[in-house]
């Protein structure tokens, strides 16, 4: 279900993908309204329209709330999709969880809420098997055992020191093996680990969202006016070129998307095909460069079948700074009382769902659901701009009044 | 109706103790020494809180302190000096000593007569920025000549504690541009600092994330509240200023726990007090018009989930029932059960309780045996024995293909940091 590569040439994977906050500036289900809902229903109707389109979906907050609106068609049209691989889900958590601020217990639990809603409606073609932390301000070496031991293939991110970046770029070792528990699990926690190369967007100048604004968009009517092929293709070969040399193969991966991207999904890929067909083209005349759509695991399964030897490395990704004097440590603290809430709630969770165990309850006075709200509320809270703290205050408060009514639903 | 006597009374005194703790006091009312009863091991201790003003960017520095960014204006935080002692209590179950440091800094110190800790509970707000200069309060403690020597420890998510060296990367050589706000690290369980002459460990439990550092010797500082004037750039628009209920200023109280002991019997002191601090005791009331005789002989009041104790080493870290199906085919009407459990111990924290440990589930519960017990991965959405991982060469060998198994029939054995998840039916 990849699409095929070009042997001997610089094979850049386009990954088209959504980053999508379950709170931030606006409170999840703002989003969802707004934004997320759009998303998927233009997404699903690209997809089905092409077979060589990709994408991936991350946030199963979000991805939930839009399924379990569709009919039965809609359904089927998605999980033939999935079987296929056309749409693809990676992380798959509830929510990508901060890793700062965030307990192992809780990271665990937001994780297996989305795992296991991918399961039911998807099977095993639904489970996902990489990580996608492009966001999260700084890395725990924790995060990477515990998704080695979900079983996951690889991680990537986007969001290190800027002297780690600079010198990783020189000396071509952004994509490690990492060691999650060198000293306890050992090789069991060992996860692939690859830093994207220009944070989690597309390069610059090459944003196809509506949210771009009309810059990037590619002219190739020679009749029009503006026409543009020939810089936005040599624009692009030049990006490629530079990032190639920070890597070791000749896959590179590039994050078509960024945040809340594909609202307007038919202009984005419409825009991609254009680049794909153009860059491409230029092979006749001795270009090495061949773009794809493509996803994360395709990507990594790429870099597998190189057999190279990796790096490793025991250490963590933090503290993050993104610039001299902007060190994110700040978050680590913030918004003290809603850190503090969410451990209150996290024990009254674990607690309410081993009474409801011990107590056989079974989904007697519909306990199920209740616990399965109180879920949903804890997974949505450890959000990188949940738990955090770096959310707008009327989101904060949106997360406490959430865990409140998670409290109630438990009691 | 039911009457109540307080338990504790003020003493002229100060010193609190209990069986594992005692900490005094000088005669202003500062934290002054801690002792630990079991080892006899003694520090001189002081605890001070202070505030670093936020950098608030400007013209040719736009950088200011923010909901993300940690950027204090002076590396050299301001302190908010103890002004009222408010003397010490004792009773039969705690003793405690109440601080007064400002309108918006108290404290109170506590040692209870059973618990191998001397707890520390903080109330910092509302903080005041009506001088419009943003403020990060910190709690520092210091034992004094503790030579840690710029080396201190954090936990990761609370589970594996990774080493910290002040102004130093384990890959890279760094170029410190904030020698304060660089240095911080992130703290869920725990931070610590080890002695020179390596007899003693300070370990300071959170009941909450915060961040947190050693910058001089014998330090262990923590964030524990932020109230900003300016945004710091990163998007969210607006300075991080918790207004609270009343407008004036978020008031927040939280607890440390401070646990002093040698290194090597530090961990089983932490590891189990940090599981108490993350799951508390949940409290239920209901009305009633029964005397509490009464109530017992008609109610059941002690019920116990587990028919015996797991070992000492292990936790049961989930029990709860999947929502429909599990992982793995099972027969019956009723969804299966998932189950974890953990050995919370890393390798070489405790000589006795780091090692691997061997323990039978199928009558672990009270209530109902277990039977159909399937391991699954963490995430338990497969059965373990399906896993197959990409696999990658490293520099000292390959990365595995399959999973270490826990189970095998009913019974569990964990190695140190090992977590085991299981599909399983119940049989009534």
């Amino acid at each position: 279900s990849c699409n095929a590569e070009k042997p001997g040439m610089i094979n850049v994977h386009l990954v088209p993908h959504t980053h999508d906050d379950v709170g931030w500036l606006i409170t999840v289900d703002q989003y969802y309204y707004r934004q997320v809902q759009f998303i998927l229903d233009g997404v699903i109707a690209e997809l089905q329209a092409d077979p060589t389109k990709r994408f991936i979906y991350v946030e199963i907050a979000f991805f939930s709330r839009w399924f379990n609106e569709q009919n039965d068609a809609t359904r089927h049209i998605v999980q033939s999709l999935v079987s296929q691989g056309r749409l693809e889900f990676i992380l798959g958590g509830w929510c990508m969880n901060d890793e700062a601020a965030t307990h192992y217990s809780a990271i665990i639990d937001q994780h297996k809420l989305g795992f296991e809603y991918l399961r039911l409606n998807f099977g095993d073609c639904g489970r996902p098997k990489i990580g996608w932390q492009i966001d999260p301000f700084g890395h725990s070496r924790e995060q990477a055992s515990l998704f080695a031991q979900f079983g996951f293939d690889g991680l990537f991110f986007g969001r290190l020191d800027y002297q780690d970046k600079l010198k990783r770029q020189g000396d071509k070792s952004m994509e490690f093996v990492w060691k999650g528990s060198p000293n306890n699990l050992g090789d069991v926690s060992d996860l692939f680990t690859g830093v994207l190369p220009l944070g989690y967007g597309p390069p610059g100048g090459y944003c196809f969202d509506i949210s771009c604004g009309p810059d990037s968009v590619i002219k190739d009517d020679p009749r029009l006016h503006d026409y543009n092929v020939q810089q936005m293709v040599d624009g692009f070969i030049q990006t490629v070129n530079q990032e190639a040399a920070w890597y070791r193969t000749n896959h590179l991966i590039a994050t078509m998307g960024s945040d809340f991207n594909y609202v307007q999904a038919h202009m984005f890929f419409k825009e991609m095909d254009k680049l794909i067909e153009y860059v491409n083209a230029r092979q006749a005349v001795g270009s090495n460069i061949n773009l794809l759509y493509s996803t994360p695991s395709c990507y990594l399964k790429q870099l597998n079948n190189d057999n190279l030897t990796w790096a490793t490395k025991e250490d963590d990704f933090f503290p993050y700074a993104d610039h001299p004097h902007a060190f994110w440590t700040g978050y680590f603290t913030s918004r003290a009382a809603l850190k503090g809430y969410v451990r209150v709630v996290n024990s009254f969770f674990q607690t309410v769902k081993q009474v409801a165990a011990l107590a056989k309850l079974d989904n007697t006075f519909d306990s199920g659901a209740q616990l399965q709200r109180l879920a949903e509320v804890l997974g949505v809270a450890q959000h990188h701009d949940g738990v955090s703290g770096t959310s707008k205050q009327a989101v904060a408060f949106d997360y406490a009044q959430r865990l409140a009514e998670g409290v109630s639903a438990g009691q | 109706s039911l009457r109540f006597k307080p338990d504790t009374e003020k003493v002229s005194a100060n010193v609190i103790q209990g069986k594992y703790y005692s900490v005094a006091f000088d005669e202003s009312g500062n934290l002054q020494s801690i002792t630990n009863l079991t080892t006899g091991l003694t520090y001189p201790i002081s605890q001070n809180f202070l505030y670093y003003k936020a950098f608030p960017g400007n013209k040719s520095d736009s950088q200011a302190s923010g909901a993300y960014i940690f950027r204090p204006a002076d590396n050299t935080p301001v302190s908010v000096p103890l002004t009222t002692w408010n003397g010490i209590y004792r009773g039969s179950v705690v003793q405690e000593a109440y601080q007064q440091f400002s309108s918006w800094a108290s404290q109170v110190v506590r040692v209870y007569a059973d618990k191998p800790y001397v707890e520390v509970q903080w109330t910092i707000g509302p903080i005041p920025t009506d001088d419009n200069v943003g403020k990060e309060v910190v709690t520092r403690y210091n034992i004094p000549g503790f030579g840690n020597k710029g080396v201190f420890f954090t936990d990761a998510n609370g589970r594996e504690i990774l080493q910290r060296q002040l102004n130093y990367r384990p890959t890279w050589n760094l170029n410190q541009t904030e020698p304060v706000g660089g240095n911080y690290f992130p703290v869920n369980a725990l931070i610590a600092i080890k002695s020179g002459d390596a007899k003693a460990q300070l370990s300071v439990l959170v009941d909450r994330s915060q961040g947190g550092t050693s910058l001089n010797d014998g330090d262990v500082e923590i964030m524990l509240h932020r109230r900003l004037t300016q945004d710091d750039g990163r998007g969210v628009g607006e300075p991080l200023n918790e207004t609270g209920p009343d407008g004036k200023g978020l008031i927040i109280r939280g607890t440390h726990y401070l646990v002093l002991d040698a290194p090597a019997t530090a961990a089983r002191v932490y590891r189990t007090v940090a599981q108490e601090v993350l799951l508390t005791p949940q409290l239920s009331f209901s009305n009633s018009n029964i005397l509490p005789g009464q109530y017992v002989k008609n109610f059941v009041t002690v019920y116990t989930g587990l028919r015996s104790a797991l070992p000492p080493n292990v936790h049961l870290l989930t029990l709860d029932q999947f929502r429909h199906t599990g992982p793995v085919p099972s027969p019956g009407g009723t969804a299966p059960y998932i189950i974890r459990l953990e050995h919370f111990y890393e390798a070489d924290e405790d000589s006795d309780l780091s090692r691997p440990v061997t323990f039978d589930i199928q009558n672990l519960f009270a209530p109902f045996t277990v039977t159909d017990v399937h391991e699954l991965t963490l995430g338990a959405n497969l059965p373990i024995e399906e896993l197959q991982r990409l696999s990658w060469k490293t520099q000292d060998g390959s990365t595995p293909v399959k999973q270490k198994k826990a189970l095998i029939g009913t019974t569990i054995t964990l190695g140190p940091m090992q977590i085991v998840t299981l599909q399983a039916n119940i049989n009534l």
